[in-house]
């Protein structure tokens, strides 16, 4: 176990130590996009994405590149990924902060993402999304638009009202100008959970079962579903819904999103909040 | 006599100091390492390759440990984050080697009243229903971490 130990801590000495490469002082001009492809190519396709980011060469050579060009947002925010996946905010988010402060287009919803799903900062991911949406209105971040994050933030601050809004717009957006585009399922789910909140529970409903009707395993869907037919005094429905999510969760079914791996979705739930729901409905 | 007394109650009055350990750069809650030897042999790998992530949902998780930190009448302050971060071992056991880390809202490190912090570490304790983790069909090790954010000293999320 100390064998353990020693690895984990020089994992988490990512980034921390000297330079893989000795830092080459840039003898190209660092305001010159081919030059700092070239270097990113370098640093970082050609080095740093060789080797696990959980390693410590991982930060030596996002270090290496910043020390070549300290203006290339992209080297800070490949420092950051990893550290951030390992809860240490105070060394990643100063990163994330300087990726921004370079280049805001890029990196800012990122940042929004990061705040929203990973350190729970739901103002500031709010703040970060607005901000973002009046630089690229049409833009999206992990396959999202800002508008679905903007939602999932006021869903977990209480504001519903205001969820209900954001994921109107989300909708919206994924709708199109022609109105045919597709609404992703955890928009749908989302949703639902705000109309239940709001009380809307014929709402809550049709948006949970869209959502299913996409999904049919979507484990999320199926819990709020039960809960919703619980609270509308339908007790065989909303068992019906918690032994499918149960179901679906022991068969590894998720709200498939890249990032659970790393952090919990809010709203997001587990086998235990099932049990714990089945066993209310059938007292 | 007079004096002592006054200097004893002086120093009964100044906020405790939480008895971090320093080590390889880092704050610890402690330090000791523990052998299974079932465990010995095995790679040690990160939380998100092995759905390592504790079996509770973060709302419930912020329920238990708000529940957990009512048992004591103190109030504490402040808002930020406080991460504990260790190791499961392949058969489920959290280990005890933790580190701590800690900063404000803004991502600037700080410290919290070291008696929240205990209260939090208490609370990490109780959970027991870590997975035993495999990989590729292989028993592993993983290391993981616990964060509670905190505002105006009381839990409002945990993570991951």
């Amino acid at each position: 176990m100390a064998k353990s130990w020693l690895l984990f801590l020089s994992l988490l000495a990512v980034a921390r130590l000297g330079h893989c490469q000795q830092p080459t002082k840039a003898v190209g001009d660092c305001s010159s996009k081919a030059y700092q492809d070239t270097l990113v190519a370098r640093y970082l396709d050609r080095g740093a994405h060789r080797v696990s980011y959980l390693s410590p060469q991982w930060g030596q050579y996002c270090d290496s590149l910043i020390a070549a060009c300290p203006n290339i947002a992209y080297a800070y925010q490949q420092k950051a990924m990893p550290l951030i996946k390992c809860g240490d905010y105070a060394k990643s988010m100063p990163l994330i902060d300087k990726a921004v402060a370079l280049d805001e287009n890029r990196w800012l919803a990122y940042r929004g993402f990061l705040k929203c799903i990973f350190t729970k900062d739901y103002a500031g991911a709010i703040a970060d999304f607005q901000r973002v949406a009046e630089l690229k209105p049409n833009g999206r971040e992990m396959d999202h638009t800002y508008a679905f994050f903007e939602g999932a933030c006021e869903l977990e601050l209480g504001h519903y009202k205001l969820a209900e809004k954001a994921f109107a717009t989300d909708m919206a957006l994924q709708r199109g100008a022609d109105g045919q585009g597709s609404i992703h399922f955890n928009t749908l789910w989302y949703a639902g959970v705000a109309a239940a909140r709001l009380k809307q529970y014929a709402q809550a409903e049709k948006y949970l079962q869209q959502c299913l009707k996409a999904y049919p395993q979507h484990p999320e869907a199926n819990y709020y579903l039960a809960l919703n037919y619980r609270v509308q005094d339908q007790p065989a429905l909303a068992r019906q819904h918690l032994e499918a999510a149960q179901r679906a969760l022991i068969s590894g079914y998720r709200l498939n999103e890249d990032n659970i791996f790393y952090a919990n979705y809010p709203e997001q739930i587990t086998e235990f909040e099932v049990r714990q729901a089945l066993r209310e409905v059938e007292k | 006599m007079k004096c002592l007394c006054a200097g004893f109650l002086f120093l009964l009055s100044l906020p405790s100091r939480a008895q971090y350990l320093s080590f390889n750069g880092g704050e610890y809650l402690d330090t000791t390492t523990t052998r299974n030897p079932a465990c010995a042999k095995v790679p040690t790998a990160p939380y998100f390759a092995v759905d390592g992530k504790y079996p509770l949902s973060s709302a419930t998780l912020v329920r238990e440990a708000t529940a957990f930190l009512a048992h004591d009448s103190r109030k504490f302050g402040g808002s930020g984050y406080v991460t504990f971060r260790f190791v499961i071992d392949c058969a489920g056991f959290r280990q005890p080697m933790t580190q701590v880390l800690q900063t404000d809202a803004n991502y600037m490190p700080t410290h919290f009243r070291p008696e929240l912090v205990n209260e939090l570490y208490a609370f990490l304790k109780t959970l027991k229903d870590w997975r035993a983790a495999t990989h590729s069909g292989y028993a592993v090790s993983y290391f993981t971490y616990l964060t509670f954010k905190i505002t105006d000293g009381k839990v409002v999320a945990v993570i991951p």
